[in-house]
């Protein structure tokens, strides 16, 4: 195995690898709670206006030679900003919600093309940005990937029985007393760092995927949220590092292969599942 | 006399744009009762009730809960709201959902405590569910459920229940158990419900608040058999509330 023999020599492909883990855990817990609160289409917008961060960073770094301008504090504030935009619209004016994340998503994006446009030797960087790119995750990127990732664990999992409840009925939760509001905003700004950890491994345009099948075949097999979760995070990781792997030996691009194989696992799953249950009728 | 009140509503009028969904409403619930909030779909029963658990505030007038502000002591109440938005599948199981009645008493770090732990099964043990504790809450009939909720209410140990129509979409038979199981809860608590259906309930209810945009206090007592018989029997939409905002004039013995 070729890819075997590459993740003992090369630093690269160990760093992928990592990266691959230290996203999954983070993947798993806060994607739980994103398919249990049906907010996937919130975690859309929020991810693709990382784009624009990505963009405005990307610019700014070099042509205006801001060094402290990286990428990845640009993915970091647009899509906290981009959570809090979306968490507001969501709680006080709720039915131009759809509109408003729709609209986000797609400006989210154009503002990224233009700040990349406008910067020197950028194709690189937006396929990379777009589809992911693990083998190219330096031992900088690592350390903030996992400084971000341990931010994420100890407040999701900190806060597990508060978001179950805020998740599960939230005119109860204020009933009890709970500033549901701040719970749910605190929730979106887990989910967006999630996003930027997640764009290292497969990119903005198939986060979705990521952040949601591997904890939707979690859901077919499991009726408490933390099984959910750990179901979720062993598999993503799996599914993650194989997909690289795979992507490794024959040469194509890592992020599309990771998302093809995890898709197929799921529609596998789901679909064995609904031959069992027909058979058990 | 010392006065028993636990719900003062005086002078309460609430609109949620220009027109008001309650205008000057009156009326005190004592302790150990067992209310019903009775009124036609979007007569304003379940806004009567938010506005009792402080979830919303009168645009003029006062509600009081225990004495003080509903805001501050609505801890003390156990709620179940009409229904719960989430998703069929969501992924918990009875003990989890009992278990959230906890909140926010219990700590927020760490493992379950044991007195969370107990306060929740002596809630399913009351309402008869402690044998479905492990069951995913999505797969349980709609009167399991109900019950899940109202040991959910009652884990936090509170003081009065608030349930909001809790036997809408219950069949008859499964409606009068939960109903049977209210009543028995109402030995040593207070209760204050919602409900659309006026004749079913009123076996087990004390006091009758009837609402349209108003609200009349009508005690059981003025139910003679005859006409609980004709309404358990006959169809619901003999009971007519002729009531509007200007003029009051729902007296249930008028219901024909």
């Amino acid at each position: 195995m070729e890819f075997l023999t590459a993740f003992t020599e090369s630093e690269l492909v160990r760093n992928g690898v990592i990266a691959c883990v230290l996203a999954s855990l983070a993947c798993g817990v806060v994607g739980s709670y994103v398919v249990a609160r049906r907010i996937t289409y919130i975690a859309g917008g929020i991810a693709h206006c990382v784009f624009g961060g990505l963009g405005a960073a990307c610019y700014l770094q070099k042509v205006h030679g801001l060094q402290w301008a990286e990428p990845f504090r640009g993915a970091v504030v647009a899509s906290l900003a981009a959570a809090i935009i979306i968490g507001w619209v969501s709680l006080k004016a709720k039915q131009w919600e759809d509109t408003i994340i729709g609209a986000m998503w797609a400006i989210g994006m154009a503002v990224g093309v233009l700040f990349i446009a406008a910067t020197p030797g950028y194709s690189q960087d937006l396929f990379s940005y777009l589809f992911g790119n693990v083998a190219m995750v330096s031992r900088h990127d690592l350390w903030l990937v996992a400084g971000l990732d341990l931010g994420v664990l100890i407040l999701g999992l900190g806060f597990y029985r508060r978001f179950l409840l805020v998740c599960f009925d939230e005119e109860f939760a204020i009933s009890r007393g709970l500033n549901v509001e701040a719970y749910y905003l605190l929730l979106l700004c887990l989910v967006a760092l999630t996003v930027v950890v997640l764009v290292s491994v497969v990119g903005i345009v198939l986060v979705i995927a990521l952040l949601t099948l591997p904890v939707a075949i979690g859901g077919v097999f499991a009726k408490k949220l933390w099984k959910v979760m750990l179901i979720g995070t062993i598999l993503s990781m799996l599914l993650t590092s194989s997909g690289f792997a795979i992507s490794y030996e024959l040469d194509i691009p890592s992020g599309a292969t990771i998302i093809v194989l995890t898709g197929a696992v799921y529609l596998a799953v789901i679909t064995t599942k609904a031959i069992v249950c027909r058979g058990n009728r | 006399m010392v006065d028993q009140s636990v719900i003062n509503v005086d002078g309460v009028t609430f609109a949620y744009s220009s027109e008001p969904v309650l205008r000057d409403v009156n009326f005190k619930i004592v302790d150990g009762d067992f209310a019903c909030i009775v009124g036609p779909n979007g007569g304003g029963k379940t806004t009567l009730l938010k506005l009792m658990l402080g979830l919303l505030t009168p645009d003029t007038g006062t509600v009081k809960l225990f004495g003080q502000s509903p805001k501050t002591v609505r801890q003390q109440v156990g709620y179940t709201p009409q229904r719960i938005a989430a998703n069929p599948r969501f992924p918990v199981d009875v003990s989890d959902v009992v278990l959230m009645g906890r909140v926010p008493q219990n700590r927020c770090f760490g493992p379950i405590s044991r007195t969370d732990r107990l306060a929740a099964e002596e809630a399913m043990e009351s309402v008869g569910v402690i044998d479905l504790r492990k069951r995913a809450f999505g797969d349980l009939s709609g009167g399991q459920r109900q019950r899940v909720i109202i040991a959910r209410a009652l884990a936090s140990q509170p003081k009065m229940l608030m349930l909001d129509e809790p036997t809408a979409s219950l069949d008859v038979h499964v409606a009068q158990e939960v109903m049977e199981l209210l009543a028995e809860l109402n030995d040593h608590i207070t209760i204050v419900m919602v409900s659309h259906d006026v004749g079913y309930v009123s076996a087990f209810v004390k006091t009758v608040v009837c609402v349209h945009c108003t609200v009349a206090i009508h005690p059981t007592e003025e139910w003679d058999d005859d006409m609980q018989n004709s309404l358990f029997g006959g169809a619901v939409r003999r009971v007519k509330h002729e009531h509007d905002c200007t003029r009051l004039k729902c007296k249930i013995g008028e219901h024909q």
